[in-house]
């Protein structure tokens, strides 16, 4: 392996999990994320040469995430939730952790409602805190559709979750 | 509104830690390669494409137009409209594909065909043109949304309803004597028009039709899981965990390989009891430039001998997959390529039987034609299909 590639294998070591993380609010589902963040480290694997720093090659493979997100990612996704995951673990003492995986479950339910654009905007607003500018940027859109889709997912999620409370606090919904 | 922000924030960091690291290092690595091996196929079927229209055009100069056989003779001149009706609904652009020896191993290219004039596709000769001669059944399907499935067996010069009003959608057995289906939940087979017998429960057809192994022991089907049910212990084994989320599985003749289709209108290939699947290019691609014409394809419906190629409904990303179920393409799995087919007219169906024989229909000049190509990719038999089927929709093809 030349030096080259030594980098790239240790880039890809070093932040496929940050990336997955972002996938899997995008797509909701674990092997989706990963075939998402597969697509984006390929793609930056092809341009790696052209990207001299870590930084670059990282920013590189969330426009891909985000351009894939907002042109494609149309198809509502199936099976999201079943039932029996909103069934409260009775076991003694596994209140909180019930408590934990229900406030999870209820937003996972309530991204997927979202359109693509505005679970991307809601991932990189709230998520990883850029800037409207920056997401536009990301997104490949303007900075006023950012905002527009903003505005719409946060009334969105507050319909779906009232006053976002729930996902902090001890969840009524869903029990 | 800062703390309701703030909150959010919180909410979504506690999701992301739902996802779990995973080292992609060998995944992105062999999917850069894939890529980079089709931007050189598609450089070379560029410019394969280039000498062929050069050649094509100085073989026509000394020829005058005196050939004008119908369909699947031999070459009209170049510019007639003809011919360049006989690829995918996508408007793919077509490319000469020579005499039926030089098909195998041999399809070119049809992505990116913007700009370029269609080529002439030469049309294949047929071994026979006798409809007798097509050995096996040809099973077809009403269009309606409980239709009767019918089989039509040339050799016996007869077709016949064996499924009156399916009330799922269907899986024809590799013998084409057997036919799987969902009723209320319930897998039942029917074999030969006689009493369906219940197999197993809690199946749902609706993104996964009851599919047959080759050797016709094992049905794959779609329980809370995608599973294979083993119909003389009725046990299911559910696929490996990397394939749970796939849909419209589809066996490879020899058993080795499943082709399905991802959430996203992909298609994927499995190798075996591994787990681990391959995704096919271009298709689904979320990437403009890798894949301009937006193709997708959500439902396999059949796979070769081994794996190489698979029928799929040509669709556009976004689209539903509803009111798709005939196949009028052939994808190579390992470019995603469409391989042009050399018949005229245009495709309105394409099956593999389990020994990769290619049955596909055509419409030309207001005739159904069945064309049977053996996995030699020869033209073995070209014949006019019976009116009795005609307002049917292809389903199967087998033994």
């Amino acid at each position: 392996m030349d030096a080259r590639e030594a980098d790239y294998a240790h880039f890809v070591r070093t932040r496929t999990h940050a990336l997955l993380r972002s996938a899997y609010l995008l797509t909701g589902d674990q092997h989706l994320a990963e075939d998402l963040v597969q697509e984006a480290l390929a793609r930056t694997h092809r341009s790696w040469q052209r990207l001299e720093r870590t930084e670059n090659a990282e920013a590189y493979a969330r426009k891909v995430m985000y351009h894939a997100q907002v042109s494609f990612w149309r198809r509502p996704k199936v099976a999201e939730v079943l039932p029996a995951d909103f069934e409260p673990d009775t076991r003694p003492g596994a209140d909180d952790h019930a408590d934990a995986a229900v406030e999870r479950l209820v937003l996972r339910r309530a991204l997927l409602t979202l359109s693509p654009k505005q679970r991307a905007v809601i991932v990189l607003r709230f998520f990883e805190d850029h800037t409207e500018a920056e997401a536009a940027q990301l997104m490949g859109v303007s900075v006023s559709t950012v905002k527009t889709q903003t505005a719409r997912a946060l009334d969105r999620l507050r319909s779906l979750l009232p006053d976002l409370s729930m996902l902090t606090e001890v969840p009524e919904a869903g029990r | 509104m800062t703390s309701e922000h703030d909150r959010l924030r919180a909410s979504l960091h506690d999701l992301a830690d739902v996802a779990e690291p995973a080292d992609m290092y060998e995944r992105a690595i062999n999917r850069s390669r894939r890529i980079g091996r089709r931007e050189a196929a598609v450089g070379t079927g560029a410019a394969m494409a280039v000498l062929v229209v050069l050649a094509s055009g100085l073989w026509q100069m000394p020829r005058s137009k005196h050939e004008n056989i119908p369909v699947a003779t031999g070459s009209r001149a170049a510019g007639s409209a003809t011919p360049s009706a006989s690829v995918s609904p996508a408007g793919a652009g077509a490319s000469p594909t020579g005499s039926p020896g030089d098909l195998a191993g041999a399809p070119v290219p049809t992505q990116r065909p913007q700009g370029k004039p269609p080529k002439q596709p030469k049309t294949a000769k047929p071994k026979s043109r006798t409809l007798s001669d097509l050995p096996g059944h040809v099973f077809y399907r009403e269009r309606d949304s409980d239709p009767d499935v019918v089989r039509m067996s040339p050799g016996q010069g007869s077709a016949e309803v064996v499924l009156a009003n399916a009330p799922s959608s269907v899986g024809i057995s590799p013998d084409g004597y057997r036919i799987a289906y969902v009723s209320d939940g319930k897998l039942l087979v029917n074999e030969s028009g006689g009493e369906s017998k219940q197999v197993a429960t809690d199946v749902v057809a609706a993104d996964q039709a009851p599919v047959w192994s080759p050797e016709g022991s094992r049905l794959l089907v779609a329980t809370s899981a995608p599973g294979v049910l083993d119909l003389e212990s009725g046990a299911i084994t559910p696929l490996p965990d990397g394939l749970a989320s796939g849909q419209h599985f589809r066996w490879s003749g020899d058993g080795s390989t499943l082709v399905y289709a991802t959430s996203y209108c992909g298609l994927k290939v499995a190798d075996g009891d591994a787990g681990t699947s391959t995704s096919v290019p271009v298709l689904g691609d979320k990437q403009p430039q890798d894949n301009p014409d937006g193709l997708a394809a959500c439902k396999p419906t059949s796979v070769d001998a081994t794996g190489r190629r698979v029928t799929v409904p040509l669709q556009t990303t976004g689209q539903s997959t509803t009111g798709t179920d005939t196949a009028d393409a052939v994808v190579d799995t390992a470019t995603g390529d469409l391989e042009v087919l050399p018949v005229a007219g245009t495709v309105v169906g394409a099956v593999f039987d389990p020994d990769g024989n290619l049955l596909v229909r055509t419409e030309h000049d207001g005739k159904r034609l069945l064309s049977l190509f053996d996995s030699s990719n020869t033209l073995r038999v070209q014949a006019k299909e019976p009116p009795s089927v005609r307002g049917l929709d292809l389903l199967a093809y087998t033994r």
